[in-house]
């Protein structure tokens, strides 16, 4: 081999190697799988990409292009609200099972990129179980901070290098662009430009997998466990500090799962997490408190709805539909449309009393009316602990 | 660092090279020194104070080798090699020992927290070899930059191979080159096919062992099939993983015109025990046999002291590459192999070793390949009882089939990446049947890359590969075809930069 063949041969290799490259990273600029990029005005797929394995991706960069002024934020049980009727620029930061490190850590991004002037965050109980992660799931580099040392800003270019390698110029960016083109997503959810998004599955599916599973899972074990408050005390102490208006509202439960609470003895717990909540947020000076907490269990329209009544509240239980969503935000934000029967509770040191103790009339009236619900539940819980233990006691008559 | 992240491939690894070339204008000496600044930077990259143990076990080495040199006594070499094997002990060993005492005594003796430096069993080998030929009249390194590159020079420290001392030094003492073409070539191809093997075949194929041995660790029920799958699977994972490793390592060393001994050559095409262990991880064998088997008395003392002699080597081999039972018993049993093979030999007049017939090469082959596919069960399973279970399983539960569970995970675990685009096209069985087709294919059939490339008028080792017939011939050339294809294979290794994985042998 000559030294002029060997030089050929490798300015032919970078040719062909920048060629290929800039073609794949063009492909994937262009599909924008994970909606990082701007739409390019009718260029490139206009299909909605399947963002909701990738929203921990896709949401901070939305946000940084974004820049809104009013978010809402927490798990999949926020997805429904739409921001549109906040009152100002709006965007649902909601991530699938979000832990409230990464609620925190998501908002003080944004209120990074612009100042926030409203957040309704919606508290969900697996949120603050002991047990479950209060890391973040995704790359916390990847979200900015207000006052970052200089490590943590080079962390956060690092992160952002990082996303736009793997958005442009990696398999598994390939993969998402190819489905997105020939739609292959068999997507089970529609994402939406708000940050929204909701299932596609046909409702009866839903209510019998919301039945056999979740319910089980989540009164029977879940709201049985120790809570942890130090993440939840970060997050106040960063809104008080930030003297962000903040609306806490405790995600409605269907009385079909707030009884099955009750089945399963976790019902004190549950009760016991409303005082804490509120006893966390009298840690701070009335006069400084931008913070105010609600709650929607009291509604007996809401949680007491018969299983096949509509327009439906609940998809499962536990998410909302999004009729049911647009119908809590309208009272949120003061709207003139607001019913009634939709208005959160203000929790405060006057109100909880009674707010509790209709939920705790809900939840009963409910055994009662719904004797058929009440039934299956009874057989589910038998049969779920047949399966789970040999010593616990059957579901109590 | 890993040599398969963004970092290394597109930051370090350029710097290093351009910095090199840049400096060794100004002599030999500056050329030695960046190349040391930047190993030393490359191994503190993972922990930082671990480097002091790097600096502190070169540095204890250099003054035992200058005294030695000065006083040949035997105290001074004991103390020296004793030295060597009591930090490989604490940093490697201590909880294993640990462990072992409590079990053995019953008593409640708690496990030292030590974290396991990167390399320490590849430069406390080297080292200790320098000791003892030094003692045996080799010439002392004087120059501490030297010695130092030798201990540290990045792309043999963290996986071998385990270099020499008299193929290493000669050339550092010579390291001022022009930026070569002809040098640059082979050595960019030879890392991007050792990077293909590692990131495109191995990380490929630990998707489908995985599944099996997790199966067995579980007690999950497992079928036949599925447990030769997982142990070929692995197999071949820990093969071109290796394989990938020994061609990154020999090409960027290349990339300063310091050539490498050959470490890795083709050990799945190897038709005895023996024959296998002249292939994979060469160096060792090396090792094991300059430094322990000799020294034990080797063949010279009959042949129960000599099977005596290779058990104790094969097992310490083993229990070199991890400080676990699971280890020591893939040693035991290829030392038992080996012993199997030498006494076979000797009954058959070694009438069989060398012959070229298909009819004795291919049963040969295949009994070479299935005993160390088993003994790597061992090597891979996270305890003696899972690789039981898996190897059990095979006479225990055969099937013709792969269950839905193990289709299922290895589906899920390519989930979102481009590999799962065919698994939802083509199905599990097919994808799994056609990964171990064409890798096994490509480990038995093609050549390995460094008889591709050695045909080059580069020297690429610091001896010439075997140069073995395959079944398909190639042979790398500088042409545009092979342009195309090195450039298509880089941009599939590029795409598959965003999923490391380290490198098997990193932890050995």
């Amino acid at each position: 081999m000559s030294g002029q063949t060997a030089n050929s041969y490798l300015k032919m290799l970078t040719l062909v190697f920048l060629a290929i490259s800039l073609l794949i990273i063009a492909f994937n600029f262009i599909s924008n799988p994970f909606k990082i990029y701007p739409d390019l005005n009718g260029f490139g797929p206009q299909r909605n990409a399947d963002l909701f394995w990738y929203a921990r991706l896709h949401k901070p960069y939305r946000v940084a292009s974004l820049k809104p002024s009013h978010l809402i934020a927490g798990s999949s049980r926020a997805a429904r609200l739409p921001p549109e009727l906040l009152a100002g620029k709006g965007y649902n930061l909601a991530l699938p099972g979000a832990t409230l490190f990464e609620v925190r850590r998501n908002i003080e991004h944004a209120h990074a990129h612009q100042d926030l002037q409203q957040i309704v965050i919606m508290l969900d109980f697996e949120m603050f179980r002991a047990q479950s992660k209060t890391n973040l799931i995704g790359d916390d580099n990847r979200l900015r901070r207000i006052k970052p040392n200089t490590a943590e800003q080079l962390n956060y270019y690092l992160a952002m290098a990082e996303d736009h390698w793997r958005s442009l110029y990696s398999r598994g960016a390939i993969a998402s662009s190819w489905k997105l083109i020939t739609n292959q997503s068999n997507t089970q959810r529609e994402f939406f430009a708000d940050g929204t998004w909701r299932s596609k599955l046909a409702k009866r599916n839903m209510r019998d997998w919301m039945l056999r599973s979740k319910v089980r899972e989540y009164a029977a074990y879940t709201h049985k466990d120790a809570l942890d408050y130090s993440q939840f005390r970060q997050l106040l102490a960063f809104l008080q500090q930030q003297r962000i208006q903040t609306y806490l509202l405790i995600a409605p439960n269907h009385a079909g799962i707030l009884h099955s609470m009750k089945f399963a003895g976790a019902w004190s717990n549950y009760l016991q997490w409303h005082q804490q909540l509120l006893a966390e947020l009298k840690k701070y000076p009335s006069n400084n408190t931008s913070v105010t907490l609600f709650g929607l269990e009291h509604q007996a329209a809401w949680v007491m709805q018969a299983p096949k009544q509509q327009p439906a509240y609940f998809r499962d239980g536990l998410h909302m539909t999004p009729f049911a969503g647009r119908a809590l935000m309208r009272c949120l934000a003061a709207s003139p449309e607001c019913e009634p029967k939709n208005r959160p509770q203000r929790l405060a040191d006057n109100t909880i009393g009674q707010y509790l103790s209709q939920l705790e009339q809900n939840t009963r009236d409910y055994a009662v009316q719904q004797k058929e619900d009440s039934k299956r539940l009874r057989m589910m819980f038998n049969e779920s602990y047949r399966k789970t233990s040999t010593s616990a006691p059957s579901a109590p008559k | 660092m890993l040599f398969n992240s963004i970092e290394f491939l597109f930051l370090f690894l350029p710097t290093t090279v351009l910095g090199f070339y840049l400096l060794q204008r100004g002599g030999s000496v500056w050329a030695v020194r960046w190349l040391v600044s930047a190993s030393l930077f490359f191994y503190a990259w993972w922990h930082p104070p671990l480097l002091l143990l790097l600096l502190g076990s070169a540095t204890f080495n250099y003054l035992i080798a200058r005294l030695l040199e000065k006083h040949r006594h035997r105290l001074v070499l004991s103390v020296g090699v004793l030295a060597n094997l009591l930090l490989l002990g604490t940093y490697k060993y201590a909880t294993f020992i640990a462990d072992n005492a409590a079990w053995l005594f019953g008593a409640d003796i708690a496990a030292p927290d030590i974290v396991l430096p990167l390399a320490i069993s590849f430069f406390t080998f080297q080292q200790i070899a320098y000791l003892v030929d030094v003692y045996r009249n080799y010439p002392a390194e004087k120059s501490a930059w030297r010695y130092l590159l030798f201990v540290s020079f990045f792309p043999q420290l963290i996986a071998g191979p385990i270099v020499h001392h008299t193929e290493m030094m000669p050339q550092f003492n010579h390291l001022t080159r022009a930026l070569d073409a002809w040098l640059l070539a082979p050595a960019i191809t030879l890392i991007t096919l050792g990077l293909a093997k590692k990131v495109l075949l191995a990380d490929t194929l630990l998707v489908v062992a995985d599944p099996g041995f997790a199966m067995a660790s579980q007690g999950l029920p497992l079928n036949g099939l599925e447990a030769i799958t997982s142990a070929t699977a692995y197999s071949l994972q820990l093969y071109f993983d290796f394989s990938g490793y020994c061609d990154i390592a020999m090409g960027c060393a290349l990339l300063f015109g310091i050539r490498l001994p050959i470490n890795f050559e083709s050990p799945l095409k190897a038709t005895s025990i023996i024959d296998f262990w002249h292939r994979w991880h060469i160096t060792l064998s090396r090792f094991l046999r300059d430094y322990l088997y000799i020294p034990l008395g080797g063949n010279r003392h009959g042949t129960p002291r000599r099977f005596g002699n290779l058990l104790i080597t094969m097992l310490l081999g083993g229990l070199w590459h991890g400080a676990a039972w699971n280890f020591v018993l893939w040693g035991g049993l290829h030392g038992v192999f080996l012993m199997l093979n030498h006494g076979w030999r000797h009954v058959s007049n070694a009438r069989f070793a060398n012959d070229p017939r298909l009819l004795v090469r291919l049963p040969s082959g295949v009994l070479t390949f299935v005993c160390v596919v088993s003994a790597f069960v061992y090597f891979r399973a996270p305890d003696v009882a899972t690789a039981n279970r898996l190897l059990q399983s095979i006479p225990d539960n055969m099937a013709w089939s792969l269950g839905d569970h193990y289709k299922k995970a290895v589906s899920e675990s390519l989930n979102g990446d481009l590999l799962g685009l065919l698994t939802h096209g083509f199905g599990a069985d097919l994808f799994i049947g056609g990964i171990m087709a064409g890798t096994l294919g490509t480990a038995l059939l093609l050549p390995n890359s460094l008889s591709i490339i050695s045909q080059t008028s580069a020297d690429i080792s610091t001896q010439p590969p075997r140069g073995q017939r395959s079944v398909i011939a190639l042979r790398w050339r500088s042409n545009t075809l092979w342009a195309i294809l090195i450039a298509g294979l880089m941009v599939a290794v590029c795409l598959s930069l965003s999923q490391v994985s380290p490198f098997l042998y990193f932890q050995f």
